[in-house]
């Protein structure tokens, strides 16, 4: 078989044991079965496939994607977290929008101390939803900058999806980390000038609300308590991989003993919480690190097989500019985004793009970028974006898919934006890591 | 057969509870090591050893745990459009999923024999038998076709949302 009919057969045989529901590591297996037997050499191959699934996972590079979970699970049952929204809260007054811009700066808070978006969604969503509702906020106001700024946890450090991806892609992981800041700060801007606009051309949609009347201290102070201190956690973390002090898995570890720490001292660690924390990462983790297993094989394949070269050959035959290549390479992950998760995007992908972005001279950090923020909006878009099935499990049971979908649409727009932006001026994406050089 | 299934998801929980231990080392010795490191110039040895193959028993020993919670993440929304053919599409394709199971423990079983054997050794800063390393996936993947099986004969309803 040439290297057109094996990539034709796996990625085939991928998507079909995908679209029947077989979960998706083992759906990977599935096919690497098939091209260990038939392209690596029979039982041999077969041999050689269990051993690469161990070699995929003994790298100290993949130790932050449990960490950084676990940091982010140990601030989010100890109930820090929600303290921080509250306090955020108090201090965003007499803006239009006010509680939808409190969603946005919340979720760009909390995604500087946690890698996982659906976590971020959730917070902000049963904490600010309820009360958005109640204060006559459109539903499409409520939802869309909650689903968002969950997603920014994405792109905002630490993020597990963007250790997974320099992990694969043979990437600098600590400037892949870094990198994501300044595009996720220009989304978090683009976000709250939207909804102020929106609300000074509507105030239907955001009604202005009373806040309860304080004093200057009253407002700050839970500030200063609640979030400030947090800050401390983030410069655990980013503060050593800027400075080149720590490596990522260093930074993590220390941002975890940073988040016991924490919760220690607003007296809010119980052995029950700790235990909850733990599981919640094993689940969440082996979930991620058991794909995982089957990326080395998958990739062998794809090399061995020729079906890498012979893609590149063909595409390097087009005399396509890079620009160009970039832009398929988005088209390619936002249709991916619409159906399948985010490791199975990488999987696939990865072992494609990589080598051909290298060969024709595009810079991996902007395709790290570029990854990151595509995953983020596969997040967000109709019929398998993750956080709309999150909002969904919060929302009163009248808000229906459809009005999550028109809800979250002009955000997509904005992300898309920023995308192009990236795609035009990827110094956005390269400024920071090129400090760290 | 009631207490055989409690037995076995006891079993489950305490590999999940392993793993759950294994991750909240590697929290601490790695911060630990870095102390060590710049305090003392010397560190904890083999710490980095002790990572790599703590995620590798991590995740082997959590994997049956994560799918008898249904939470290894896949694409049901293709699979929910079959409507009444849902239940027999399940049943297949977790027993496909035994099968493939099967296949990867009597490889990954064929691999630690074959390490052992020879006396493979894994020389790193801890040296130690390779197949001490290699024989986590053919017991997990033991479970895994249990599980699997398990699932075939009772579909779970157990729904939840997965991914970061």
């Amino acid at each position: 078989m040439d290297w057109a009919g094996v990539l034709i057969t796996m990625l085939g045989a991928l998507c079909v044991l995908l679209m029947l529901g077989l979960p998706v590591a083992f759906a990977f297996v599935a096919v690497n079965i098939g091209g260990a037997f038939f392209i690596l050499g029979g039982e041999n191959g077969l041999i050689q496939m269990t051993r690469n699934a161990a070699s995929s996972l003994t790298s100290f590079q993949l130790a932050p994607i449990p960490l950084f979970i676990l940091m982010g699970e140990i601030l989010f049952h100890s109930g820090i977290a929600y303290r921080a929204i509250d306090a955020i809260e108090r201090v965003i007054t007499r803006l239009p929008g006010r509680m939808a811009l409190v969603s946005v700066a919340g979720g760009t808070v909390f995604s500087a101390l946690s890698g996982s978006t659906i976590a971020n969604t959730a917070m902000l969503g049963s904490t600010l939803l309820p009360d958005m509702l109640k204060r006559g906020y459109h539903p499409s106001m409520a939802m869309g900058p909650i689903m968002a700024s969950g997603a920014i946890a994405m792109l905002i450090p630490p993020s597990a999806l963007a250790v997974l991806l320099g992990s694969l892609a043979g990437m600098s992981i600590a400037q892949l980390l870094v990198a994501g800041i300044l595009p996720a700060l220009i989304l978090a801007a683009l976000f709250s000038a939207y909804i102020i606009t929106r609300a000074l051309m509507d105030p239907g949609l955001a009604p202005p609300d009373d806040p309860q009347r304080m004093s200057l201290a009253e407002r700050w102070r839970p500030f200063i308590r609640y979030v400030m201190p947090l800050s401390g956690i983030f410069l655990v973390v980013i503060g050593g991989l800027l400075a080149g002090l720590a490596t990522p898995t260093e930074s993590a570890a220390l941002g975890c003993i940073a988040a016991v720490i924490a919760a220690a001292l607003y007296r809010a660690l119980t052995w029950a919480g700790v235990k909850k924390a733990l599981m919640e990462t094993v689940q969440i983790s082996v979930m991620i690190l058991f794909i995982i297993v089957a990326s080395q094989t998958f990739s062998q394949i794809l090399s061995f097989s020729g079906a890498t070269s012979g893609l590149i050959r063909t595409i390097d035959g087009l005399a396509l500019d890079p620009t160009t290549i970039l832009i398929a390479i988005i088209l390619i992950l936002l249709f991916l985004g619409c159906f399948i998760d985010q490791v199975s995007m990488m999987m696939v992908t990865i072992p494609i793009f990589v080598p051909l972005a290298e060969a024709v001279g595009i810079d991996l950090l902007v395709l790290g970028v570029v990854y990151l923020l595509t995953m983020e909006i596969g997040l967000l878009t109709p019929p398998f974006g993750l956080l709309l099935f999150v909002m969904k499990g919060v929302v009163p049971d009248e808000i229906g898919m459809g009005q999550i979908y028109r809800a979250v649409t002009p955000f997509v727009i904005i992300k898309l934006a920023v995308l192009a932006l990236i795609v035009l001026a990827p110094q956005i994406g390269t400024v920071l890591p090129e400090a760290m050089r | 057969m009631a207490s055989l299934e409690r037995l076995y998801l006891r079993i489950l929980g305490l590999m999940a509870g392993i793993a759950a231990a294994i991750f909240a080392g590697i929290a601490i010795a790695i911060p630990v090591n870095v102390l060590l490191r710049n305090a003392f110039s010397t560190g904890i040895p083999g710490v980095l050893d002790g990572v790599e193959y703590g995620l590798l028993d991590a995740t082997f020993l959590a994997a049956p745990w994560v799918l008898a919670r249904d939470a290894h993440v896949s694409v049901d929304i293709f699979i929910a459009a079959f409507g009444r053919l849902r239940p027999k599409i399940d049943r297949m394709v977790n027993l496909l999923g035994a099968v493939l199971a099967l296949i990867f423990l009597y490889y990954s079983l064929e691999a630690t024999l074959i390490s052992a054997a020879r006396g493979s050794m894994v020389r790193q800063t801890l040296v130690f038998p390779e197949w001490w390393a290699l024989a986590v996936m053919p017991f997990s993947m033991a479970f895994i076709t249990i599980e699997f099986l398990r699932r075939a004969i009772r579909r779970s309803d157990h729904e939840q949302l997965i991914g970061l």
